[in-house]
C-alpha cells in the first residue's frame, strides 16, 4: 500500500475567477484521513467545504498546494488520470440525478459498467444485492417516477457503491432522507468503512448522523478551526 | 430490441432507452426524417425518371453506333448531317448497315378536347430496321401508306376514344401541321419531361409535315456492324475516316450518355432535383438536431453524474451517436413505404416511368445515417455544459 492515507493535503489553496476579481476560497488547507475512516467535514455555507469536496474528487483541477489521493499527487495531473482516479472513487450528490429513462438496476448498472466487461459479468446480482443492502430488493425494476425521494436517493447511493470504491465523497447525503432511511445510509457507510476499510468524507449539517464519524473536522472562510475525534464512533446510534 | 442493442455494445443502449422513454419527442424526431426521406425519395424518383424518359427513342434504336451531327448534345435540340456521310461510314470495314433518322416536333391540338400534345415525330424508311423491337418494325411496314402515323399509347393524357377505336383494329384521321394524318396503329413507348409523346412516320410523310426538311439532311444515322463486341473500335475508325468535322460517330451506349449527361449538367433539371434532395437534407438535419440537442440538454445534470463516475467524453458521444442513427432506423423505414406508394401514384398520374431501383433506398439510407450523424455531432457541442464539479 503505497500510504496509510486515503487523502493527504498540504498547503490546499483555491481562488475562484483571476486577478483583482479573484476571491481565495481556500487557504493553506492541510487534512490527513486514514483508509477507513469516516470524517465528517462540517462549516457554514461558502466556508468551502463543496471546494475541497470537488478537489480532491477529482472533479476540479488543483491550482495551488499538494492534494493525494490513494497516494496519486493530483496537482497538475492529466484529464485522464483524473477520470482513470474517479474510477476508484464514489459520489453522493445531495441531488439523486437519476437517469429518469433506466430502472433502479439499470441506474446502479451505470455505476458497474464504468469497469468493464470483466466487472459486467455478475452484474445482475451485484446491483440486485446492492439495492438489497440500501432496502430496495423490492423496486429492482422500478422507475425513478414511480419511487420516493428517499428512495431515488437510496438508488444513487447504491450505484456509487457498486464499484466497491475505495473513497466515498458524500455531500448531505441525508438531507433529502427522513431520519430511518438517513440512518440507513450512514450505517450502510459506516459498515463499509469497517468491513472495507473504505474512507467515507463526507458534507452534512446533519445531525442526526455526526455520531457515525471517526472525525468531525470544521472549516470557516476556507480554513480548518476544529478537529474532533469521536472516541466510539456509531455508539450512540446503534442504541436507536 | 434494447437487450439485443445493450448485447452488441457492451453496455446499457441508454441513448436508445432515452428516446423510447420520451414517446412524443421520438414521433416527433421519427416524423422529421420520415418527411426528409419522402422529399429526398420523390426528388431522385423524378430525376432518375427524366433521365430514364429523356432516352426513351435513343433506346429503341436498333444500332451498335450512331452518327450525327458534330455539335450534338440533345436529341431535342439536334442538328441535321449530311446524309453523304452515311455512305462513308458504310465504306468503313465492319460496318454493313446503315440508315437514316429524320426526327423533329410537331403540335397536335385535338378539336374534341381541345387538348394541345407537343409529340416527337419519328421519320423512318418504312422497309429499313430501325428498331430494337420487331414487332415495331414490322408495324413500320404498314407506313409505306402516305400520311399515316404510328402513335405512343403512353402519350401523356391521350385520348381514349382514339386508342380504343385504334386497338379495334380501325384508323383514326387527324391534322397535324395542317395535313391530314391517319394514326394506323400504336406503340408503347411513353411520356418524357421535353415531349408529351410520340410519333412515327416514314420518311416521305415526315418530309410532308416538315417542309423545311430534306432527304440528304437526317438527324441521325444508325450503322450496323459485324461484330457489335468491336463497337469501340470501329467507332474510332469513322471518326477518323470522317475527319471533316462536320459529324461525329458515337456507341449506342455514348449516344445515350451524352443525352443523359445533357440532361443533368446543361438543362437547370438536374440542378433543381439535386437542390431538392439539398433541402429535404437541411429540413431533416434541423429537425434531428434540434430533438437531440434538447435531449442533450435535459439530461446535462444526469450526463454530468456519468462524467463524475468516470465515464469518458466518448461515452457521451456514442449515446448522442446512437440516437442519431436509432432515428435514421426508425425514420427511414416508414418514408421508404410511403415513397413506394407515392412513386406508384405519381406514376399513374404522370405517365413516368417513377420506379425504385434497389440501389436508392441504400443510397438514400445512407444519406439518412450520415445526416442524423452530423446533427448528432452539432448536438454533443452541448455536453460541454455537464460539468460535474457544479453538481455539488
Amino acid at each position: 500500500m503505497a500510504s496509510e492515507f486515503a487523502i493527504e493535503t498540504k498547503q490546499l489553496c483555491h481562488t475562484f475567477g483571476t486577478g483583482a476579481a479573484g476571491v481565495r476560497v481556500l487557504h493553506n488547507v492541510d487534512l490527513n484521513i486514514k483508509r477507513g475512516e469516516v470524517v465528517i467535514l462540517m462549516g457554514p455555507s461558502g466556508s468551502g467545504k463543496t471546494t475541497v469536496l470537488t478537489l480532491v474528487g477529482c472533479l476540479r483541477s488543483v491550482q495551488e498546494g499538494s492534494v493525494k489521493l490513494l497516494g496519486t499527487e493530483l496537482n497538475g495531473a492529466s484529464d485522464e488520470t483524473l477520470m482513470r482516479m474517479r474510477h476508484r472513487i464514489g459520489f453522493i450528490f445531495q441531488a439523486h440525478n437519476l437517469h429518469k429513462s433506466l430502472t433502479a438496476t439499470q441506474n446502479v448498472q451505470m455505476g458497474l459498467q464504468i469497469h468493464g466487461r470483466q466487472a459486467n459479468r455478475n452484474w445482475r446480482e451485484a446491483c440486485r444485492h446492492m439495492l438489497e443492502l440500501v432496502g430496495l430488493g423490492d423496486r429492482v425494476d422500478f422507475m425513478p417516477d414511480q419511487l420516493s425521494g428517499g428512495q431515488k436517493q437510496r438508488v444513487a447511493v447504491a450505484r456509487s457503491l457498486v464499484g466497491n470504491p475505495e473513497v466515498v465523497f458524500a455531500d448531505e447525503p441525508t438531507a433529502a432522507l427522513d431520519k430511518e432511511s438517513g440512518h440507513r445510509v450512514v450505517s450502510l457507510l459506516r459498515r463499509l468503512a469497517d468491513e472495507r476499510q473504505t474512507t467515507i468524507f463526507m458534507v452534512t449539517h446533519d445531525h442526526r448522523v455526526l455520531d457515525y464519524a471517526d472525525r468531525i473536522i470544521k472549516m470557516e472562510d476556507g480554513r480548518v478551526v476544529e478537529e474532533k475525534s469521536i472516541l466510539f464512533p456509531g455508539m450512540e446510534s446503534a442504541n436507536h | 430490441m434494447s437487450r439485443i442493442i445493450g448485447w452488441l455494445w457492451g453496455r446499457l443502449p441508454i441513448g436508445w432507452l432515452q428516446l423510447m422513454h420520451n414517446k412524443t419527442r421520438l414521433i416527433a424526431a421519427v416524423g422529421g426524417v420520415t418527411f426528409a426521406n419522402v422529399l429526398i425519395f420523390m426528388q431522385l424518383g423524378f430525376m432518375n425518371a427524366l433521365f430514364e424518359t429523356s432516352v426513351f427513342s435513343h433506346r429503341s434504336f436498333d444500332a451498335d453506333i450512331v452518327l450525327v451531327s458534330s455539335d450534338f448534345r440533345s436529341l431535342r435540340e439536334a442538328n441535321p448531317l449530311p446524309r453523304s456521310r452515311m455512305y462513308q461510314a458504310l465504306a468503313v470495314p465492319g460496318v454493313h448497315y446503315a440508315t437514316p433518322v429524320y426526327i423533329g416536333t410537331r403540335f397536335w391540338t385535338d378539336t374534341s378536347t381541345g387538348d394541345t400534345t407537343n409529340f416527337r415525330v419519328t421519320g423512318v424508311d418504312p422497309n429499313a430496321d430501325v428498331f430494337d423491337d420487331k414487332d415495331l418494325s414490322a408495324k413500320a411496314r404498314q407506313l409505306r401508306l402516305p400520311d399515316t402515323a404510328i402513335v405512343d399509347q403512353r402519350t401523356r393524357d391521350f385520348n381514349a376514344n382514339i386508342q380504343a377505336t385504334l386497338q379495334s383494329g380501325r384508323s383514326v384521321n387527324v391534322e397535324i401541321g395542317g395535313r391530314s394524318i391517319s394514326f394506323v396503329s400504336l406503340f408503347d413507348q411513353g411520356a418524357s419531361f421535353d415531349v408529351d409523346g410520340s410519333l412515327i412516320v416514314s420518311d416521305q410523310t415526315f418530309f410532308a409535315l416538315f417542309p423545311n426538311r430534306r432527304p440528304g439532311t437526317p438527324t441521325l444515322v444508325l450503322l450496323k456492324i459485324d461484330d457489335p463486341s468491336q463497337a469501340a473500335e470501329i467507332t474510332e475508325h469513322i471518326n477518323q475516316h470522317l475527319a471533316h468535322g462536320d459529324v461525329k460517330a458515337m456507341t449506342k451506349q455514348a449516344f445515350i450518355e451524352a443525352e443523359q449527361s445533357y440532361q443533368a449538367t446543361q438543362t437547370p433539371i438536374g440542378f433543381v432535383f439535386g437542390f431538392g434532395v439539398g433541402i429535404g437534407i437541411v429540413v431533416g438535419l434541423v429537425i434531428v438536431y434540434q430533438v437531440l440537442s434538447t435531449d442533450v440538454q435535459d439530461h446535462l445534470s444526469e450526463y454530468a453524474t456519468f462524467k463524475a463516475i468516470g465515464y469518458p467524453p466518448r461515452f457521451f458521444f456514442g449515446v448522442v451517436l446512437e440516437e442519431a442513427l436509432s432515428l435514421a432506423a426508425l425514420g427511414f423505414i416508414p418514408g421508404l413505404v410511403i415513397c413506394l406508394v407515392l412513386y406508384e401514384l405519381a406514376a399513374a398520374k404522370t405517365g413516368l416511368p417513377i420506379t425504385m431501383p434497389w440501389t436508392r433506398p441504400l443510397f438514400v439510407f445512407c444519406l439518412t445515417a450520415a445526416m442524423c450523424t452530423l446533427s448528432g455531432v452539432i448536438a454533443t457541442r452541448r455536453l460541454n455544459a455537464a460539468d460535474p464539479a457544479e453538481l455539488f
